[in-house]
């Protein structure tokens, strides 16, 4: 078994926020917001995770979505954030930074400063 | 889109249809929709299968599921999680009871009043086959009018019910035969109470001769010669 901390662990804990945070800088659909967090360095982000995870910020509330005919390819239905979803994303922010400044000073690490 | 790609789709949204079965269907459809568009995207992205990409159905729908905030599913319906949940309860306050010591030490006294029931069983079996027979009494029923007859009666079951009791504390195998007798037995006697009772009501004018219609004089001859006046002081 790997002895270093399973990050995708710690990932299901933050998708939210890392799905509101993407979607905050734009629209996007469902595989797209996968390459997204990808791109930024979540390589190990589950394609299952990020589509239910988009499924239940809607459902919540959290999102809007519609559907964007196309007429090469399929018709793609488009996530977007909503008031509400920022208001999640804010608090969750402000909850993250605290919880990882927590988290730095307990194993003693410089505010700001990379692990 | 070549046919293997769709059916590779298929296959993962058939894994997450079945898995997200207690979903109300319209919810889930909108989700199912949803996805075999998704997926297609992702199998358009390279050549190699989409288990390679995302792994094998049954996980990805696992992950799914979790992902939605539904706790991993099972085969059991929601009804079948009450039973159990109902069950357990029921089991928990049995055992809660029979810890107790008030429960304890009612059941450990049960066990000398069998010989006192066996007794009574066999009075209350006489007193329902004479009631049958139209007998009654109290407390010894009467048989056709004898009450020796119905005190032998009752001799007779208590002696009985009292054999029986002690064969089958020797022999367990007896046991589910008494217990149905012994229902049967409250059964009927309850079926008796309410019905009227085991005393056969006695007709309210029985014990006195019926009015022949004369009135007597003192040495019993009757008074043939009179009228109805006020009565007098004489007696």
């Amino acid at each position: 078994m790997d002895q270093t901390l399973d990050t995708s662990q710690l990932l299901k804990g933050v998708l939210d926020l890392a799905v509101l945070a993407t979607l905050a800088e734009g629209d996007g659909y469902g595989y797209d917001v996968v390459r997204r967090l990808r791109g930024a360095g979540l390589d190990n982000v589950g394609d299952a995770s990020v589509y239910g995870t988009l499924r239940r910020l809607y459902t919540g509330g959290h999102l809007t979505s519609y559907v964007v005919p196309s007429e090469e390819g399929p018709h793609r239905k488009y996530y977007g954030i909503n008031a509400r979803g920022r208001q999640l994303l804010e608090d969750s922010t402000k909850a993250w930074r605290s919880f990882a400044e927590t988290m730095n000073s307990l194993l003693r690490l410089e505010k700001g400063a990379a692990a | 889109m070549s046919v293997m790609v769709t059916d590779d789709v298929t296959r993962y949204v058939n894994a997450v249809r079945d898995v997200l079965a207690d979903l109300p269907a319209g919810q889930r459809q909108d989700l199912l929709d949803d996805l075999s568009q998704h997926l297609e995207e992702v199998a358009a992205e390279t050549d190699s299968p989409l288990s390679v990409r995302l792994g094998p159905p049954a996980k990805y729908a696992a992950e799914l599921r979790a992902s939605i905030g539904l706790p991993p599913a099972n085969s059991r319906g929601d009804a079948d999680v009450r039973m159990e949940e109902l069950a357990a309860r029921v089991q928990r306050a049995r055992d809660a009871a029979m810890v107790h010591p008030a429960t304890r030490a009612t059941l450990d006294f049960l066990p000398r009043l069998r010989p006192g029931w066996w007794v009574l069983r066999g009075y209350l079996a006489a007193k329902v086959l004479a009631r049958m027979s139209h007998g009654g009494g109290f407390p010894f029923p009467t048989l056709g009018g004898s009450r020796f007859l119905g005190i032998l009666l009752t001799l007779v079951a208590v002696v009985a019910s009292v054999a029986l009791g002690r064969r089958t504390e020797a022999r367990p195998s007896w046991r589910r035969l008494a217990v149905v007798a012994n229902i049967l037995l409250v059964l009927v006697v309850l079926a008796v109470v309410g019905a009227g009772g085991f005393v056969r009501p006695q007709p309210a004018y029985g014990r006195y001769p019926s009015w022949s219609g004369y009135l007597m004089q003192p040495d019993g001859s009757p008074i043939t010669n009179s009228t109805p006046t006020a009565p007098t002081a004489r007696r």
